[in-house]
């Protein structure tokens, strides 16, 4: 038993987890990242008129939602070189975690730009504003905030979905872990290690999802506040 | 209100207009001038197209037939351009549609600055100016659920008169409210006939009708069926059908 606990803190102090970690988390902010900016695109494009970008943004998120992300994972890095499309094993990863996370980002996105009440639109025109302006001054700081708390999900989601990477030989945490424990023969502690990391870093992200969370509902009853005073000037005029 | 001296400018024509939803004619021909300082009053049975109808005007639909003239311009040639026609529109509606995002003052302020360009603080004075206008200064800094519905919509109106609207229109503004709130609205829209605005209003307060508008329409199921100065309209209406429709309102 204090065998196991030893490897487990020489594993997990170790230089190699260590810099897996920091794979992990990079893989994860950044194909998160790209994602969600793809996924207004697509989320955008599904609204367009133009039913010809409105079916291209059909078929990628039926596509990308309806294989696996292992499968995009192996095709970008083993299949795409056939075409004379060339990425590093990381880049493989970032590119197929971002198109297969923008599709799902997409869908969210639009069920917040849903959630906004066609009054909103209308009125927003009446006003003169043209349709981009209405997007972005009207309904998208509306359906922020039905997008952030699955957002918030999508990303932890995604921290545990970066390891598929490992397949594709990225050093993430559990290829570390996987190496480290065929190289030893020593499976149990070198993979509770990685799980040592994963949670820390879900947890890590949890408390900032509850955090960013509770800031958006201070900000709600920050508005709730009491109403002003008011003050009765000499001339008799009332001001707040 | 307008008296009957001579000839003013024509801000709103209408001729002929048709829209048809599902094959449905909501508007079956509708024929409609509206002068300069003019404050008209559509009345009607729900579904006899007097919303549709505001909206046509406002530009927010596309009409099937006919054509739609304001201050000159042919609504059918703005094309792309369609967002600078309902700039010099303004439009309140029932449900009052205020940003919920937005504080009053920025719920004036942004068609300004974003619509037209204006500076952060022009914009804010100008909005401050028509908070007053709608006896609601102290609420400039609440953002729209903190206000009542009557409030809300005095708000709605202050953000449309913050873009200069040559024309008014009034989508059942009031039929939302309570009949405490729905003073407040109405006192609102008469202050503003009485400074000149051009107005057509979609309502079924009488006492409104009465008060500012120079003529009532009656539509019934896509048609103006009849069109006359209240009194007229109430005294010696010439169609059964308007006869019936104001027994109803003022039984009720």
């Amino acid at each position: 038993m204090e065998a196991f606990f030893e490897s487990m803190r020489t594993y997990v102090l170790s230089e190699n987890f260590f810099r897996g970690a920091l794979i992990t988390l990079a893989l994860t902010i950044l194909s998160q990242t790209i994602g969600i900016v793809l996924g207004l695109v697509v989320a955008l494009a599904r609204t367009s008129r133009w039913s010809v970008i409105h079916t291209v943004a059909g078929l990628y998120i039926w596509f990308l939602r309806g294989t696996p992300v292992l499968l995009q994972l192996i095709f970008v890095y083993a299949a795409l070189p056939q075409f004379g499309v060339r990425f590093s094993a990381f880049q493989s990863a970032v590119v197929a975690l971002s198109l297969n996370e923008g599709a799902y980002m997409a869908e969210i996105i639009r069920g917040g730009i849903d959630s906004v009440g066609s009054g909103q639109r209308l009125a927003s025109r009446a006003l003169g504003m043209k349709e981009w302006q209405v997007m972005r001054y009207v309904v998208l700081p509306q359906a922020l905030r039905v997008i952030i708390p699955p957002t918030g999900n999508q990303f932890i989601g995604m921290l545990k979905t970066s390891a598929l990477a490992s397949v594709i030989s990225v050093q993430d945490l559990l290829l570390t872990a996987q190496r480290t424990a065929s190289a030893n023969f020593d499976y149990v502690p070198a993979l509770a290690s990685a799980a040592v990391y994963y949670l820390a870093l879900t947890t890590i992200f949890t408390l900032l999802q509850s955090r960013l969370e509770q800031r958006l509902s201070i900000e709600h009853r920050r508005r709730a506040r009491p109403l002003q005073p008011l003050v009765a000037d000499a001339s008799g005029a009332v001001t707040p | 209100m307008s008296g009957t001296t001579a000839e003013r400018e024509v801000t709103l024509l209408a001729h002929e207009v048709r829209k048809t939803y599902h094959g449905h004619d909501v508007l079956d021909g509708v024929s409609l001038t509206v002068q300069a300082e003019e404050t008209v009053v559509i009345i009607g049975p729900s579904g006899s197209g007097k919303s549709t109808l505001l909206r046509c005007i406002a530009g927010l639909e596309p009409v099937d037939g006919g054509q739609i003239f304001f201050l000159g311009t042919d609504l059918s040639t703005v094309g792309r351009n369609i967002h600078r026609y309902r700039a010099e529109i303004g439009m309140v509606f029932q449900s009052f549609n205020l940003f919920p995002h937005l504080t009053a003052l920025e719920n004036i302020t942004l068609a300004p600055m974003k619509v037209r360009g204006m500076p952060e603080e022009e914009a804010r004075a100008r909005a401050v100016k028509f908070l007053e206008k709608v006896h609601l200064r102290e609420k400039i800094d609440h953002y729209p659920e903190e206000l009542s519905g009557g409030q809300q919509q005095r708000v709605a109106i202050a953000r449309a008169l913050a873009m200069d609207p040559k024309l008014m229109l009034f989508d059942e503004a009031t039929s939302a409210l309570d009949p405490e709130t729905t003073k407040e609205v109405l006192d609102v829209m008469i202050e503003l006939v009485e400074d000149g605005m051009t107005v057509i209003a979609v309502t079924h307060e009488m006492g409104f009708a009465r008060r500012a508008a120079d003529r009532v329409i009656f539509m019934d199921a896509g048609r103006i069926l009849e069109e006359a100065p209240v009194d007229r309209l109430f005294t010696a209406a010439a169609h059964p059908r308007t006869r019936q429709f104001l027994e109803q309102i003022i039984t009720y």
